[in-house]
């Protein structure tokens, strides 16, 4: 292989330690329920009332279902890592403390108070940027997502959605896209990496 | 101030050939990784890792488990005490030799 840069290394290290965030195509599914969810609290997705809950719940736990099977598909293909217990505690720890938290607080109040400009837009747009940065960087898209979504946020501003509820339906619609194109990307930066195996005729690994 | 380059002598050939620099970066980021990983992240053949792997095993920086997935052979490879030690001091060997080549080419300009 040919000289390494420091870059190289540290790209290295960066899909290495947070393997399992690169797998892209394990968000897919999850983006596609978001998406369905949103559209249906939205009522574009017109559901029977009494099926509503159990066709949610539904969707969700076959995104799940099919996140899971996806691991399979990406330790085939890609191998697999297991990491350091507690490498990553304080990213965790910060997560789980501040970022979903604001993030939860920032879509209730988006329903609640119906403010003329969607919180949700501007906190998950953040919430975007740390993920990115706190699991290896790269995936530039997502510096094209965040500031997209903190855009969204200005729509009631400008008369194109309603405030409050509506809005916020919207926007879990559009959260579902982003994990889709984001996750598609980076499956396709994640093969831009790990590429594919040189096809030899040479003996069987040690 | 000395040049810079003396130090490039200092530096531990088996941990600084390309190949295995990136297979122990790796390493040093995991618990441990299976052959495939490694294999598509090095983009070396099967010979190739084989052969990097076996030389780290012998210096004693990586260690080697086979075992099966199903019916499907998996080799899990990972780093020893010794590796994990080594390659961190490589790493800060390369920052010095960094900072210490920045520094020199500034005095020198």
């Amino acid at each position: 292989m040919p000289g390494l840069t420091p870059r190289d290394l540290e790209r290295i290290q960066a899909v290495t330690a947070n393997y399992f965030f690169w797998q892209g195509l394990r968000w897919v599914p999850m983006g596609a329920a978001l998406l369905a969810v949103g559209l249906y609290w939205s009522g574009w997705w017109r559901v029977p009332a009494p099926l509503g809950d159990a066709v949610q719940l539904g969707v969700l736990g076959l995104a799940l279902a099919i996140s899971a099977a996806l691991g399979g598909y990406y330790r085939r293909r890609f191998g697999a890592v297991h990491g350091i217990a507690g490498m990553h505690a304080r990213r965790e720890r910060i997560k789980w403390v501040f970022v979903y938290p604001a993030m939860a607080v920032s879509l209730v109040a988006d329903m609640v108070f119906a403010p003329p400009v969607l919180l949700s837009g501007f906190v998950w747009a953040g919430g975007i940027l740390a993920y990115r940065r706190s699991t290896g960087g790269g995936r530039a898209h997502y510096l094209v997502a965040a500031p997209l979504l903190a855009a969204f946020g200005f729509l009631p501003l400008l008369g194109l959605m309603q405030p409050g509820k509506a809005a916020v339906n919207l926007f879990v619609a559009a959260v579902g896209i982003v994990f889709i194109i984001g996750g598609l990307l980076d499956h396709f930066e994640l093969g831009r990496i790990l590429r594919p195996v040189p096809a030899t005729s040479d003996e069987a690994p040690v | 101030m000395k040049p810079p380059f003396e130090g490039l002598a200092e530096l531990d050939r088996l941990i600084h050939e390309p190949a295995r620099l990136a297979i122990l970066t790796a390493l040093a980021a995991c618990r441990s990784a299976d052959f495939l990983f490694l294999q598509r992240l090095t983009g070396l053949s099967k010979g190739n890792l084989s052969s990097h792997l076996a030389k780290l095993e012998e210096a004693g920086l990586v260690r080697i488990e086979k075992t099966f997935d199903g019916k499907i052979p998996v080799t899990h490879l990972s780093l020893t005490r010794q590796g994990r030690g080594d390659i961190t001091r490589h790493w800060r060997r390369l920052g010095e030799l960094r900072r210490h080549t920045l520094e020199w080419r500034a005095n020198d300009g």
